[in-house]
C-alpha cells in the first residue's frame, strides 16, 4: 500500500476516534451516555458535525483549486452569506404569504440557491479580460458576503422577534440539535456524494493548477470543470447551511492541514480534506460541549473563528499557503 | 497533414465592444512538417498567433484549421494528444515536484506513464531534477521542464506515437544559457525527424535561421510579411521592416549567423 493510503487510513482512525470522545462530552461532565436519549442527542451533534465539516473543507478545498487561490474558501467569498440569505429569504417569503414563521425548516434549495448566486456574482464580477484575476475576486467575494449579510438583518428586522431570536444564534454559527434527522442525513449524503465527486475530479483538478491556457492545452475541458466544481462548492456551502449555521475559517484552514500532510495530489487531498474537516468541528463541537458557559453553549463558529484565524495567521506568515513561497 | 491559418483577423476588445486592439490581420499560411520559426516585434501578434492555432482563441475573420478541422472545435483529449503547447512563461499553483508537473502531460492519455515521463525528462537533460520541488527549480530549468511535459503529452518516442504531432513553443530559449539553448535547437531538429512539427517563437534570430527549415515573420501591424524558406524570409530586408534595424548575415564556420549592423 502506498504512503497515501496509510495517511488517509490514519486520518480516519483519528476523525473516528475524536467522534467517540464527542459521544463521552456531555455539558459540564466526561461519561458515555447513560441512556438512549442522551445517545441519540449527541449521536445526532457526532454526525451533524461531521458531515458538516467535511462537506466545508471540501468546498474550501474545491474553490481553491477553482481559483486558484490559497485564500479562498466559501466563508471569504461570500457563499455562507449567500446561502444565510437564501434560508432567510425563504423563511422571509413565507412569513409573508403565511403569515407563520417556519422555525428551523428552510426550503432545501434555498441555502444551496443562495451560495450558488453568490458564487456566481463573485465569479463574473471577478473576471478580468475573461481570466480569474484572484485579487479582484476576493475583493468581490468580502463585498458580496458584506451586503448577502446586510441584507440579511434587513430581511430578519422585518420578521417578528421570534425570527430575530431562532437566527441570530444560528448566525453566530451554531450547529443545530433540533434539526430534523433527515435533514441531518440529507447532509450527509451531499458530503458523500462531494467527496466521490471530488475524488473523481482529482487528476482535473491537479491539472487545473496550471495557468488557464497550459491546462487547456494538455486537455483538460476547463469550462466543464469550472462548472463542476462551482455547482458542487455551492451545494456542500448551502447543504451546510441546513444544520449549521456558517462557520469561520473550517473550509480556509482544512485543506492546508491536508497539503501539509498527505502533499499535493488532489484526489488524495479531497479526501484527506473532508476527514479532517469531520474531526476538526468534531473536536471543536466537543469542547463547547464540556465548557458550557453559565449563559448557556457557546456557538461552535465563536470556537472555530478564534481557533482558526491566529492559526491562519502563522500559516501565512510562515509562508507554508504559498506554493514556492509566493507572495 | 497541416496546420493552416486562412485570412486570420483577431482583435481583442479593449472596452465593452468599443475599441479594439487589432492584432492579427489577414494571416495567411500552411505548414506542414518541420520547424517553422515566428518572428517580430513585441506585440506584433506571436504569443496571439500561438493561441489561435492552440485553438485556446477562434479568429475573428477567417480560419484556422488543423488536420482539416478547427482546433477549438477537436475535443479537448483528442486534441491534446497530438497538440502541446510552451508558454512564455510556466505558472503552476501547487507544490508540485518537477516530475508531478511532467505528468501532467498525461493528463489526456489517462493514467501515469512513468516511461514517458521519463524520456521527456532525458530528452531536456532533467531526469536527475524529477524529485526537486518545481518552484525551486531556475527560471531555465523550468522552461525545460515546460518542454519536458509538452513532450511527455505528445511522446514522441513512444509505442502509440503514430501521425504527425505538433509542438507550438512561445520562446522556449528565452531563460537558457547558451549550451541549454543549443541543445534544445538540436531537440526541435531532433524532434522534427521524429514527426513532430514544431511551431516556435524565437527572438533570437540566428537560432532561428540555424534551427528551423521555415520562418513566419510578422510585422508591427500583426501581418505576415515573410513566409518562405527560412533564409529567404529572414533576410536584412524582411528584418529591417520588421523591426526597423539593421542586420547582417554573416557566414560562420557553425552556418549562418544575424547580427546588428553597425
Amino acid at each position: 500500500m502506498t504512503r497515501a493510503f496509510w495517511l488517509i487510513a490514519g486520518l480516519f482512525v483519528v476523525a473516528l476516534a475524536i467522534a467517540a470522545l464527542r459521544l463521552v462530552c456531555g455539558p459540564g461532565e466526561l461519561a458515555w451516555p447513560s441512556d438512549w436519549t442522551i445517545f441519540e442527542l449527541r449521536g445526532h451533534r457526532v454526525v451533524s458535525a461531521a458531515a458538516v465539516g467535511a462537506a466545508l473543507s471540501l468546498s474550501g478545498l474545491l474553490l481553491q483549486v477553482m481559483l486558484r487561490s490559497p485564500v479562498a474558501s466559501e466563508y471569504v467569498l461570500g457563499l455562507s452569506a449567500g446561502a444565510g440569505l437564501g434560508i432567510v429569504a425563504a423563511t422571509f417569503v413565507s412569513f409573508r404569504v403565511t403569515g407563520q414563521i417556519v422555525s428551523y425548516s428552510p426550503p432545501l434549495l434555498a441555502p444551496v440557491l443562495g451560495a450558488g448566486a453568490a458564487l456566481l456574482v463573485v465569479f463574473l464580477l471577478g473576471r478580468r479580460g475573461g481570466l480569474i484575476d484572484p485579487p479582484t475576486l476576493i475583493l468581490v467575494g468580502i463585498v458580496v458576503g458584506i451586503l448577502a449579510s446586510a441584507v440579511t438583518t434587513l430581511l430578519q428586522h422585518l420578521l417578528p422577534d421570534q425570527g430575530m431570536a431562532v437566527y441570530t444564534r444560528w448566525l453566530m454559527g451554531a450547529i443545530s440539535s433540533e434539526a430534523p434527522w433527515p435533514r441531518v442525513w440529507v447532509v450527509s449524503g451531499v458530503a458523500a456524494v462531494g467527496l466521490i465527486v471530488a475524488g473523481w475530479l482529482g487528476p482535473s483538478m491537479d491539472a487545473a493548477m496550471l495557468s488557464d491556457d497550459e491546462a487547456r492545452s494538455v486537455g483538460v475541458p476547463l469550462g466543464a470543470l469550472r462548472v463542476a466544481i462551482f455547482a458542487l462548492a455551492s451545494a456542500l456551502t448551502g447543504a451546510t447551511l441546513l444544520i449549521s449555521g456558517p462557520l469561520a475559517f473550517v473550509g480556509l484552514i482544512c485543506p492546508h492541514l491536508a497539503r501539509l500532510i498527505v502533499g499535493t495530489s488532489h484526489r488524495t487531498l479531497a479526501v484527506a480534506s473532508a476527514f479532517i474537516g469531520a474531526a476538526v468541528l468534531l473536536a471543536a463541537d466537543a469542547g463547547v460541549t464540556v465548557f458550557t458557559l453559565p449563559s448557556g453553549q457557546l456557538p461552535v463558529g465563536v470556537v472555530t473563528a478564534l481557533i482558526g484565524g491566529p492559526m491562519f495567521v502563522v500559516m501565512l506568515r510562515r509562508g507554508g499557503l504559498f506554493p514556492g513561497g509566493r507572495p | 497533414m497541416s496546420l493552416r491559418a486562412k485570412g486570420v483577423c483577431f482583435s481583442y476588445p479593449l472596452m465593452r465592444g468599443r475599441a479594439c486592439r487589432t492584432v492579427l490581420q489577414d494571416v495567411q499560411f500552411d505548414l506542414s512538417s518541420g520547424v517553422t520559426a515566428v518572428v517580430g516585434p513585441n506585440g506584433s501578434g506571436k504569443t496571439t498567433l500561438l493561441r489561435l492555432l492552440l485553438g485556446l482563441l477562434r479568429p475573428d475573420t477567417g480560419s484556422v484549421t488543423l488536420e482539416g478541422s478547427a482546433p477549438h472545435a477537436i475535443p479537448p483529449e483528442r486534441r491534446a494528444r497530438v497538440l502541446a503547447y510552451v508558454p512564455q512563461r510556466t505558472d503552476l499553483g501547487a507544490a508540485f515536484t518537477l516530475g508531478q508537473f511532467v505528468s501532467l502531460g498525461r493528463y489526456a492519455h489517462g493514467g501515469v506513464d512513468a516511461g514517458a515521463i521519463e524520456r521527456a525528462l532525458s530528452m531536456v537533460g532533467l531526469l536527475e531534477q524529477r524529485h526537486a520541488p518545481f518552484a525551486t527549480l531556475s527560471a531555465g530549468q523550468q522552461q525545460r521542464g515546460a518542454v519536458a511535459r509538452a513532450l511527455a503529452q505528445l511522446d514522441p518516442a513512444g509505442a502509440a506515437a503514430t501521425g504527425r504531432r505538433w509542438l507550438i513553443a512561445d520562446e522556449p530559449l528565452s531563460a537558457l544559457d547558451p549550451a541549454n539553448a543549443a541543445q534544445m535547437t538540436a531537440l526541435l531538429r531532433r524532434l522534427a525527424a521524429e514527426g513532430v512539427s514544431t511551431v516556435v517563437v524565437l527572438h533570437d534570430l540566428t537560432a532561428a535561421v540555424r534551427c528551423a527549415d521555415r520562418a513566419v515573420v510578422l510585422s508591427n501591424e500583426g501581418r505576415v510579411i515573410a513566409d518562405a524558406p527560412v533564409l529567404e524570409a529572414l533576410t536584412p530586408e524582411t528584418l529591417r521592416t520588421a523591426f526597423g534595424i539593421g542586420f547582417d548575415r554573416l557566414e560562420t564556420p557553425a552556418g549562418p549567423a544575424l547580427v546588428r549592423a553597425g
